[in-house]
């Protein structure tokens, strides 16, 4: 019940709220769990395992209870604890876990069966017979089981990550982190102070960067901290603008860590009814937001930091039954404040057992002399002491230390740069304590971990089965293993299993804490990293003009590139044969841009260039572009591309899309690690240069049209091979290449990178009267697998210079990465899966990469797989499907007929191994 | 001559997109970073500084690197270092204002308090997952990434500035 | 992690790609062979329980690659290098 006066919520705002459909009133300042409290709502939930009624717990974070499911719609979120939910207009909450009410909830049988869910139920059950798991087992499991259910559709609202540097990064803003964020920001260091509550006027200090709503979830190396703010959470909706929530990256050099401690329940019987709590909660309640949970309390203890529930209870209309103090003498400062309310002290006793239908509604006690008393009572605000939130502490893998005077953990070695103050530190804690960690005789209705329904009768059985190791207690039980992460109910089971081992506290241990401390929604790790957004986008100089011309686009890595480019009324296929087509009988224009290409400058790049590719490059001359082929040191073929010679000492490198950055770091590794000596500069100029392929029998023709006079591409003045700088449509400074990947007559014209849509447009205009298309990467994909090119698919880290038919690029006179390991007998075993062509005896099959090939005969089992296939395509040109593969024994089996073994796709057909070079075989074309 | 494209990107109050500027990148050969400074007649800075001569800025860019921005090198050659024109190879942006910093942050993992990152200091680093040379001139940063990059750049800086522009 | 690259700075571990064992030399015989060394370059390393020497790239800032000797249990750096400068000290 809300009490007259007092607290620090606000009277004046009254706020609506609906849980389970019920409409109630709070007030702004309230949780939803204080506001429930106020509105005299002890039930909130049913318990994981056992669906027992369960009601609110704690105060803050580690509420292992009151989860509630918030929101409708999009934004339903479940598991939320209804201690953290700041009360806002409308919020609207269910309860979980139940079905069909919250009151009526039929898996509470689930507490009859209470023997057979006890501890390692998971390991013992559902085994046998194995052939009803999939069918019956996990489907029940899953209905049974789980907390909580997802919103199942996408996430409306955006998350945000930032970077936050600092000089000192105080966690937690009671008021030992207000003193420690007050006394940093003093000495002029730059401070930020994080705490996990709503704002407090107290912590907004002058010179200290104050982040309410924002809890430190994790330290990790190197002084580095993760934080997430809850931004809009204690919103219906987020503002415009503004994110849900925001991620934080803080790198601090020092930090100083206030978290508080949290408080243990007392185990004994029924100790999970709605209402009873943890003590300190129950003066949280009263002396924050103004709420008695119950007319009429129990309080039950052992140390005399309780004395302040007592004074919070006595000044408030609350009446208390009784003090039942477990330490046998109880103390002089329990017993005068006691008197001082005329509230009567059992000292030496315990509550043996709570008792009520769906909330507590009396508890019997044990006296010191053996007694067993009755009272009346609708709460039980019980404290076995407190734990120093010593989380934080460990992440970087140190333990805590146990300390007999406060019967706690307390911080042992701390991250670097770490200090830590307050109850956190076990100052001020646990006073005149005695241990109590189970009431004698609490049975299977103890409770440990209320979350994962952990008894202390669990334990016990642990301890039988010989699962006394701590890491084994937490896994049989699953003790600590829920969202609270056993954080009141971790250090209880600790040393109830040290108890019945007959070890201390200290030898059995403790279990690590890892990151992170709450849980945190993956929205915000993901910050605006999703969708289309999760990486960036690069665009080719000539993606608006490709736009324009239909283009459908296909993600090659972080690049956009223009796949094909369908005229009205055609699918991928016809487009792509069509494009096929006209640039094997015409001419046609697709952007290369995205091909790595490096700038390579010094006096010794030639030499660099003989170390890292595998052939010959002291005897190109100026004005020639060569192929190279590059290992890595293990032997297996790294990356392809053409180098071309611009100048004396100055080269350009191609690579493939995929590897430009990894070819980069290689070149930077051999020059600074392996060479340091060689003179020689790089630097990437794939986006500097809008690179476009021209290619087909017209190819020179229209060249001709564009390049400036006074230029001569004829074949002599420009033959096959030919590179240098150019000058084209009137003027722009541009390079030319005569390459080809198509095996057509072609030319790759650079010019810098602004120019490339006018550059794509001119050319167009150009040809035009040569019937020009447009191609892109299908038709550029079918051209080279005409011509038996390998790509990506074939240079896939597995395969030798040898596998690929390149055996010959392997110089014999130079040293060269990869050189010594690519000489392995076995990477030039004949035997090896080796580049052939294929081609289906019956023209209507159709072969596709992955395929396996076996001898036609074969039995088609992993013992005879003979190979695969890498690439194929529906070559328009020879008028059926083509493809390369990679077979053992490949060249020397050119004629024969092999089985392409296809299951999954239900291929199975015949296939001729054939000479990979499926068109122009002389290179004719080329050299036209 | 051939049109140049000029990417469509609208200037709001704290993102400017800038106009392609003359850039040069530098890379001195093996103990001729003196020589270099000495061909131009400037003293190029040797850790992560810029260095302005009248309309030319003259950015630490690695080691024995550097990024020139302003026309004063284009037409130089020189023996002295590695030369490449980067004027289509870079798109750059300006973000200003007093939240320009808060904005960065959620991109940019470094620290860029006037204290540690002063006018005249740059670096290389990421903003979100794209490369960046940034650098500080006055109150202001701008940014330079690689030319392909330029939209989502953009985008990621508009987004980052929205909740200040308002 | 955080790496403090002797150009740039301080800089967190996204910048950065790991290579490997600094501590394997490549063979100078030019590598006709695939001798013994040439395996042990390639394939074998140890894996101490305590400090190491490793190689890094800076690969979202200046491009150099670096010598770390950091701690294996703790990540503790305790030493960066510029690994053009080690290298060029190992042919000296």
């Amino acid at each position: 019940m809300r009490l007259p006066r007092g607290g620090v919520v606000d009277r004046s705002k009254i706020l609506n709220f609906t849980f389970d459909g019920k409409a109630y009133q709070g007030f702004a300042g309230d949780t939803l769990a204080s506001a429930l409290l106020a509105n005299n709502v002890k039930l909130v939930g049913r318990s994981f395992k056992y669906h027992r009624p369960r009601g609110i717990l704690a105060a803050g974070s580690e509420e292992p209870n009151a989860l509630v499911e918030l929101r409708t719609g999009a934004r339903r979120e479940p598991n939320t604890r209804a201690t953290m939910v700041e009360l806002y207009e409308g919020l609207e909450a269910y309860s979980q876990n139940r079905f069909p009410s919250l009151k009526h909830d039929f898996m509470a049988v689930n507490g009859l069966l209470s023997p057979v869910f006890a501890a390692g139920f998971y390991y013992k059950t559902f085994m046998w017979p194995a052939k009803y798991w999939e069918k019956l087992y996990e489907p029940l499991i899953r209905k049974a089981a789980g907390l909580g259910r997802n919103a199942g559709v996408a996430d409306p609202d955006v998350y945000e990550k930032a970077h936050l540097f600092c000089d000192v990064l105080v966690i937690g803003a009671g008021a030992a982190g207000v003193q420690a964020a007050r006394d940093a920001a003093a000495t002029g260091a730059r401070v930020v102070l994080c705490d996990e509550h709503p704002p407090r006027e107290d912590a907004a200090l002058e010179g200290v960067k104050y982040l309410p709503r924002t809890t430190v979830f994790g330290v990790y190396d190197g002084g580095t901290y993760g934080a997430v703010e809850r931004v809009a959470d204690h919103l219906a909706v987020p503002q415009a603008h503004q994110p849900r929530q925001r991620y934080w990256r803080i790198v601090a050099k020092r930090s100083v860590l206030a978290s508080g401690a949290i408080e243990r329940p007392m185990v004994f019987t029924n100790n999970d009814l709605p209402g009873v709590m943890l003590a300190g909660a129950v003066e949280t309640y009263i002396t924050r937001y103004a709420v008695a949970p119950g007319a009429r309390a129990v309080l039950f203890i052992n140390h005399d930091g309780a004395a302040s529930v007592l004074a919070a209870m006595g000044n408030s209309v609350m009446a208390i039954a009784a003090v039942i103090d477990a330490r046998a003498g109880s103390s002089p400062v329990i017993r005068d404040l006691a008197a001082s309310f005329s509230v009567p002290v059992f000292a030496g006793a315990v509550v043996t057992r709570a008792f009520g239908k769906r909330a507590v509604e009396g508890v019997e006690i044990t006296t010191r002399d053996g007694g067993v008393v009755k009272f009346d009572c609708d709460v039980v605000a019980a404290s076995a002491g407190w734990n120093p939130a010593v989380h934080l502490t460990s992440h970087l893998d140190d333990k805590p230390v146990w300390k007999d005077e406060v019967a706690a953990f307390v911080p042992g070695k701390l991250p670097p740069g770490m200090s830590v103050v307050g109850a956190a530190a076990g100052e001020g804690i646990n006073a005149g304590i005695t241990p109590l960690w189970a009431v004698p005789g609490a049975d299977g209705k103890a409770f440990v971990d209320f979350q994962n329904d952990v008894t202390a009768a669990d334990i016990r059985l642990a301890k039988q089965e010989g699962f006394i190791a701590v890491e084994h207690l937490k896994r049989y039980t699953t003790l600590g293993m829920a969202t609270d992460q056993g954080k009141t109910a971790n250090v209880t089971g600790l040393a109830l299993m040290a108890a019945a081992t007959g070890k201390t506290v200290p030898e059995t241990g403790t279990t690590r804490f890892r990151p992170p401390y709450t849980p945190v929604a993956l929205g915000a790790l993901a910050g605006p990293h999703r969708g289309k957004d999760f990486k960036p986008t690069r665009y080719t100089p000539t993606h608006a003009w490709a736009q324009a011309q239909g283009a459908v686009f296909v993600e090659t890595g972080m690049w956009l590139r223009a796949q094909y480019f369908p005229k009205a009324g055609e699918d991928w296929l016809a487009a792509t044969n069509r494009e096929v087509l006209a640039v094997r009988n015409g001419v046609g224009i697709c952007d290369v841009t995205t091909l790595g290409k490096i700038d390579i400058q010094g006096p010794d790049a030639a030499i660099f260039l003989e170390r890292v590719y595998t052939n010959s490059w002291t005897n190109l001359a100026v004005g020639r572009a060569r192929y190279g082929l590059m290992l890595r040191e293990d032997g297996f073929v790294m990356d392809d591309g053409t180098t071309a010679r611009l100048g004396e000492h100055h080269y350009v490198m191609t690579t493939t899309t995929a590897n430009a950055g990894k070819v980069f770091q290689h070149l930077e590794f051999c020059h600074q690690w392996l060479w340091p000596e060689l003179d020689v500069r790089f630097i990437s100029v794939t986006d500097q240069w809008a690179q476009i392929a021209l290619a087909g029998p017209k190819a020179r023709e229209v060249l001709q049209k564009i390049v400036d006079d006074g230029c001569d591409v004829s074949n002599a003045a420009f033959p096959y091979m030919a590179a240098g700088e150019m000058r084209f449509c009137g003027g722009v400074k541009g390079r030319l290449f005569r390459l080809s990947f198509s095996g057509e007559l072609a030319y790759e014209i650079a010019v810098p990178a602004r120019y490339g849509n006018a550059l794509a447009e001119a050319l167009m205009a150009a040809g035009a009267e040569f019937g020009i298309v447009p191609y892109g990467t299908e038709a550029l994909g079918v051209m080279r697998i005409e011509k038996g090119h390998p790509a990506g698919n074939e240079l896939n880290g597995q395969t030798s210079a040898h596998d690929l038919g390149f055996g010959k690029l392997l110089s014999k006179k130079k040293d060269f990465v990869g050189r010594a390991m690519a000489a392995r007998p076995a990477l030039m075993d004949p035997a090896r899966p080796t580049l052939v062509g294929l081609k289906p005896v019956n023209e209507a099959d159709r072969l596709r990469g992955g395929a396996h090939l076996l001898a036609h005969d074969a039995e088609p089992v992993a013992a005879n797989d003979q190979g695969h296939v890498c690439s194929a395509a529906y070559s328009p040109t020879l008028g059926h499907s083509i493809g390369l593969a990679l077979l053992k024994n490949g060249p020397a089996r050119h004629g024969e007929i092999i089985r392409v073994y296809d299951p999954i796709r239900n291929g199975d057909f015949l296939a001729e191994v054939v000479p990979p070079v499926f068109f122009d075989p002389q290179g004719s074309r080329l050299h036209a | 001559m051939l049109e140049a494209e000029i990417f469509p990107f609208v200037a709001t109050a704290m993102v400017t997109p800038e106009p392609v500027l003359p850039l040069v990148s530098l890379a001195a050969f093996h103990g001729q970073t003196a020589a270099l400074q000495a061909a131009l007649g400037v003293a190029l800075p040797l850790t992560p500084k810029s260095v302005r001569v009248g309309e030319t800025l003259y950015l630490w860019s690695g080691p024995d690197a550097w990024l020139v921005v302003g026309g004063a090198v284009e037409a130089l050659t020189t023996p002295f270092a590695a030369m490449t024109d980067q004027a289509d190879g870079r798109s750059v942006f300006t973000v200003s204002g007093p939240h320009a910093r808060d904005a960065l942050a959620k991109l940019v993992p470094i620290d860029l308090h006037e204290q540690v990152f002063a006018d005249g200091a740059t670096a290389l680093t990421l903003a979100g997952h794209i490369g960046v040379q940034i650098w500080r001139e006055g109150e202001a940063f701008r940014l330079a990434c690689f030319r392909s990059f330029a939209q989502s750049l953009y985008a990621s800086l508009i987004e980052a500035c929205r909740e200040f522009e308002d | 992690m955080r790496i403090t690259c002797p150009h740039c700075g301080e800089r967190g571990l996204q910048e950065f790609l790991y290579h490997g064992d600094a501590t394997v030399m490549r063979p100078r015989d030019g590598g006709a062979e695939p001798t013994q060394e040439w395996t042990d370059y390639v394939y074998f390393r140890d894996n101490p329980n305590g400090a190491h020497r490793e190689l890094w790239y800076h690969n979202a800032g200046c491009h150099a690659w670096l010598v770390v000797t950091r701690d294996l249990r703790s990540h503790e750096i305790l030493g960066v290098e510029a690994a053009h400068d080690v290298a060029l000290r190992r042919s000296a």
